[in-house]
């Protein structure tokens, strides 16, 4: 096991030498080769790759949201609609399906784990394995003061579908106000004016924590294997904090896109749909800034909960109880509140990615630098099905993916979409998933 | 995740259920003298709760020192969060919010104001470092927040911090500022750890240390006090004696209800509380005053009940009086005099509440935003106060045909799912649910009095596991009598006691329990008592090589479909 330190020189070891030997002045080597992705004294050169997913509940209705294919491109369908103004970016990926091989439909639960663990869950609530996105978090955020930043726009912070393990979720901010003062009120340091020097308590921090880190042997003594793991586990999120800090001791490269917002107010943060657009759209700027200030390259929205409780204000319904309850019109042939709510996740999708598409970088803007994966916990809620669960990338990913595609699978295990995605984000990997989900089969149509 | 029903009938207890071990009053131990036994479990870390951690900082500096940060969710398994610690971690964004809280209390602690009142020595000035002093703070502080004694190694490697951070910041309070931040964030702190010690036969046991503490986030559902810590020490809870002694102090302390309290609102799932939405318009009576009150007042009817009262648990179902606050007034529809505060509240007879199930914390918990679910609530019934299982609701199910509350044919909850259990992929589920839940329709979505719906006067009778009834108080009277409702109750104890799934070595245990807990007119706190004083409550073993255990892998969260 090690510490996820994926620099060849960490400033621990050169502190914990130190302090085995005499106490010196402060005048540590900061090389540069220990921020590989900070090389060079000025701003980034390149942009760096950003990965993130966007969860919303409940699906869609089938043949009223997937975009119809001709010649001159793809038309949108009643319920992608509000994604017209974004569709450049987009990419669809349709007809991928959740394979169970005879595990339990765990309703609302084993779709988006078989797409995200690429596991079919066999017993409800244990999540056989991390998800996907946190390997790719690994990889790109290694160097960055936030391995991930989450929000959900719900208020509950149990929504969360980024595990490390079944029982280690990443725990997400569920106020504009708590995510901004993470990111922005401390900690986040601009070039000063005068010299830099790194702030001696920072240092004895790095030192403290690094002493609390050796004493993992004697703790691990007494521990049976799965106990072992559960430090694991700890002492891998120490070491993220001890990251934190000893940027903290480093001058601040700070991208030129990097603009701080203002303190957001508060505000009510609940499923009533009002409040999630509005939480939504204000922790989703503060996201695209933080991503503008290589704060993080990772992060995981949820806009909705895996059997949504988005309702509307004076409803006895929520758009989840509307899937089951509501009958379908027998005019129009659909469940048309149901729809009503599956457009409402969609205009939530759609002012996402237009946040991002708002923060210029380099010669574009921040999107064109970033792969961000949409997707549901079912295609047809309803039944709670999970063949053709409705998935959708934004952003070119750095120039690596193609936009404007519509991928239908016919069928397909969906693991080819995590697997995909990982490839993109540069994680070695072959093959993704278990069982009939395995696969070494990824999506090429999107790469670029 | 079965569905056992048949054999409850007529008041005959249940057998295995799903992952937990449901225990018949004499079946295992009884008879035959065939005893089921297992090595006790091996030594345990189970991730301090929200409550735990601010009880312990409040209990070991002060409750003027202020906890500032966001906690990450309790995780519950075995419908109990208690359990879910022993298998929870700490995620990255989890730790930096631990880290960030640590910094922010170590400060207030160190601070010109406070370091006299925390602190048991000061050098002549804070430039000066003062080696004894800091090893008298590491040696104080190290015993208080990890619940072990500071040994010779530990002693000296955290005395060699204090003086590493000394030479760089200059300052001796900043310094031992930075040693508290870092007990603070340490695992020791953060997790439960037992410390062992091996006997004098070779075999493990806990630390005297471990035992406190064990007792005293048992019991207090704090870190030990300085009198525990003492006979720890002393190795007086290696005696009967010296045990017994510590226990009765402590049961007979105030702070037995902050520990009850912590047991009951894990019991209850009462931190739904935290995210709980009713909708405005709907219920305009409800708003964030009376959620939190609403998560007081069970407290304090549990309190009153089970503690000053003295009565046995089961009155908790048939009791007529309550305590409610004026935003409680009006979802109770009761005047309330006092302007603040609380004010005992009697219900008459023949008014449907007063008894635990007429609690918001019931019924508004267990109830969608904009309307009542005789689904849920009995669902939580089963599960949470009888500790049986309910099978998740399969896949595909149309159900369409249940609550459309506008559909004039179908104008009571009971008549749309009358309609639904027509289908007999979902007639089974809900004969074992409906009719509890049912019976609890005259309380709203919010858990307001009705007796009517849509018009239709709301028929409230029922039968289940062989009771009938014609009203909430017959279902209230029924889980009075139920045999499953004590067994439970004491099960869950026993759980959330040691934070861990029965195992075979429980299984005696908890059937002496069961019979005590019945013996002593099932009153709590002879239950307390018993457990902190019973020998598998400190019993551990060598953690063996990993073998597949199929209930470590069942550490279902259980979420259903609740949220709506």
């Amino acid at each position: 096991m090690s510490f996820g330190r994926t620099y060849p020189l960490s400033r621990r070891t050169l502190l914990r030498g130190m302090f085995q030997g005499s106490a010196l002045a402060i005048g540590l080597p900061w090389l540069e080769g220990m921020f590989p992705a900070f090389a060079g004294t000025g701003a980034v050169r390149q942009p760096p790759l950003r990965f993130g997913t966007w969860f919303w509940g409940c699906g869609v209705t089938p043949g009223r949201w997937s975009p119809t294919v001709d010649e001159a491109g793809f038309g949108l369908q009643p319920e992608s609609m509000p994604l017209e103004p974004i569709k450049q970016h987009l990419n669809f990926l349709t007809g991928f399906d959740a394979i169970l091989d005879g595990r339990p439909n765990h309703v609302h639960v084993s779709g988006t784990f078989s797409l995200r663990s690429g596991v079919a869950p066999l017993k409800f609530g244990v999540i056989e394995g991390g998800t996907f996105e946190t390997a790719i978090a690994d990889r790109l955020g290694a160097g960055t003061r936030f391995k991930t930043l989450d929000f959900t726009a719900t208020g509950n912070p149990a929504d969360t579908y980024s595990y490390r393990s079944a029982q280690v979720r990443n725990t997400p901010e569920t106020s504009a106000r708590a995510l901004y003062d993470r990111i922005f009120a401390a900690g986040l340091r601009k070039p000063g004016e005068g010299e830099f020097k790194p702030d001696p308590k920072t240092l004895s921090r790095i030192s403290v924590l690094s002493a609390v880190s050796d004493q993992r042997k004697a703790l691990e003594a007494n521990l049976g294997a799965e106990d072992r793991r559960r430090l694991d586990q700890y002492f891998t999120s120490v070491r993220e904090v001890e990251q934190q800090l000893e940027l903290q001791t480093e001058e601040p490269v700070i991208p030129e896109a990097c603009q701080l917002p203002e303190r957001p107010g508060e505000h009510d943060a609940n499923y009533d749909l009002a409040n999630v657009h509005e939480n939504h759209k204000l922790m989703a700027k503060l996201l695209a800034l933080a991503m503008a200030c290589d704060q993080t390259r990772n992060f995981n929205v949820v806009f909705s909960n895996s059997a949504s409780s988005l309702h509307r204000s004076g409803e006895a319904s929520s758009h989840h109880l509307y899937t089951h309850e509501e009958f379908t019109d027998p005019d129009v042939g659909y469940q048309i509140e149901t729809s009503k709510f599956v457009v409402e996740n969609m205009k939530g999708w759609a002012a996402f990615v237009q946040a991002l598409a708002d923060v210029p970088e380099g010669d574009g803007t921040l999107l064109d630098n970033c792969l961000v994966f949409a997707h549901s916990d079912t295609s047809w809620a309803k039944i709670h099905a999970v063949q053709g669960i409705p998935m959708m990338t934004a952003g070119r990913a750095g120039g690596r993916i193609k936009t404007g595609q519509v991928v239908t699978a016919n069928g397909d295990p969906i693991t080819r979409v995590g697997l995909t995605m990982q490839q993109i984000a540069g994680v070695p990997i072959e093959r993704w998933g278990t069982r009939s989900m395995e696969t070494d089969d990824s999506v090429s149509q999107i790469l670029a | 995740m079965s569905v056992i029903r048949n054999s409850i009938l007529a008041g005959v207890a249940v057998a295995a259920i799903g992952a937990g071990i449901y225990f018949i009053p004499g079946l295992l131990s009884g008879g035959n003298g065939s005893k089921v036994t297992g090595p006790p479990p091996p030594p345990q870390m189970r991730r301090m709760t929200e409550s735990q951690y601010r009880n312990s900082v409040a209990d070991i500096f002060s409750p003027e020192i202020k906890v500032v940060g966001r906690f990450e969710p309790d995780i519950r398994v075995d419908g109990l969060a208690a359990v879910g610690a022993s298998e929870a971690s700490i995620s990255g964004s989890g730790y930096e919010q631990y880290y960030a809280m640590a910094g922010r209390i170590a400060e207030q602690v160190v601070s010109d104001e406070n370091w006299s009142k925390f602190m048991p020595c000061d050098p002549a000035s804070p430039a000066i470092y003062d080696a004894a002093c800091a090893e008298q703070i590491v040696s104080e502080y190290g015993e208080k927040l990890f619940r072990r004694e500071m040994k010779d190694t530990t002693l000296a490697e955290w005395t060699q911090i204090s003086k590493l951070a000394m030479d760089k910041l200059g300052n001796f309070h900043e310094a031992m500022g930075l040693v508290l931040e870092g007990m603070l964030s340490s695992p020791e702190f953060l997790f439960i750890m037992d410390t062992v010690e091996q006997g004098d036969d070779g075999s493990l046991e806990l630390t005297g240390h471990a035992k406190a503490a064990r007792i005293s986030y048992f019991l207090w559902n704090t870190a030990p006090d300085e009198k525990l810590l003492l006979a720890a020490s002393a190795g007086e809870l290696d005696t009967r004696q010296g045990l017994e002694a510590q226990v009765d102090r402590m049961l007979e302390s105030e702070h037995v209800r902050t520990g009850m309290n912590a047991f009951f609102e894990d019991f209850l799932h009462l931190d739904a509380f935290a995210t709980l939405e009713k909708d405005k318009l709907i219920y305009p009576a409800f708003n964030q005053r009376v959620a939190e009150d609403g998560r007081e007042q069970v407290l304090r009817f549990l309190d009153y009940h089970l503690l000053d009262q003295d009565r046995p648990y089961t009155d908790i179902f048939t009791a007529k009086e309550t305590f409610v606050t004026r935003p409680l007034g009006m979802i109770y529809e009761v005047p309330v005099r006092a302007v603040e505060g609380w004010e005992k509240v009697e219900f008459t007879e023949d008014d449907p509440r007063g008894g635990l199930l007429s609690h918001i914390a019931f019924s508004a918990l267990h109830a969608h935003p904009g309307r009542s679910s005789a689904t849920l609530r009995g669902i939580a019934v089963r599960e949470l106060l009888l500790c049986q299982s309910v099978a998740p609701a399969p896949a595909a199910v149309n159900f369409t045909v249940v609550q459309d509350t506008s559909n004039p044919e179908f104008k009571t909850a009971r008549a749309r799912l009358t309609q639904h259990r027509t289908d007999d992929a979902c007639a089974s589920c809900h004969e074992f649910i409906d009719p509890i839940g049912l019976a609890m329709e005259n309380f709203d979505g919010v858990g307001r009095l009705r007796y009517t719906e849509n018009g239709a006067v709301i028929d409230v009778s029922g039968a289940f596991d062989g009771y009938e009834f014609d009203n909430v108080d017959g279902l209230e009277q029924t889980l009075a009598e139920h045999p499953a409702t004590t067994s439970c109750v004491v099960e869950k104890m026993q759980k959330y006691a040691t934070g861990r799934k029965p195992q075979a070595s429980d299984i005696q245990w908890i059937n002496r329990l069961e019979k005590k807990f019945s013996r002593s007119d099932e009153k709590i706190i002879p239950l307390l008592r018993e457990i902190a004083l019973s020998d598998e409550f400190f019993a551990v073993s060598v953690p063996h090589a990993p073998a597949p255990d199929v209930n470590q892998q069942e550490a279902a969260t259980q979420t259903r479909e609740k949220k709506s």
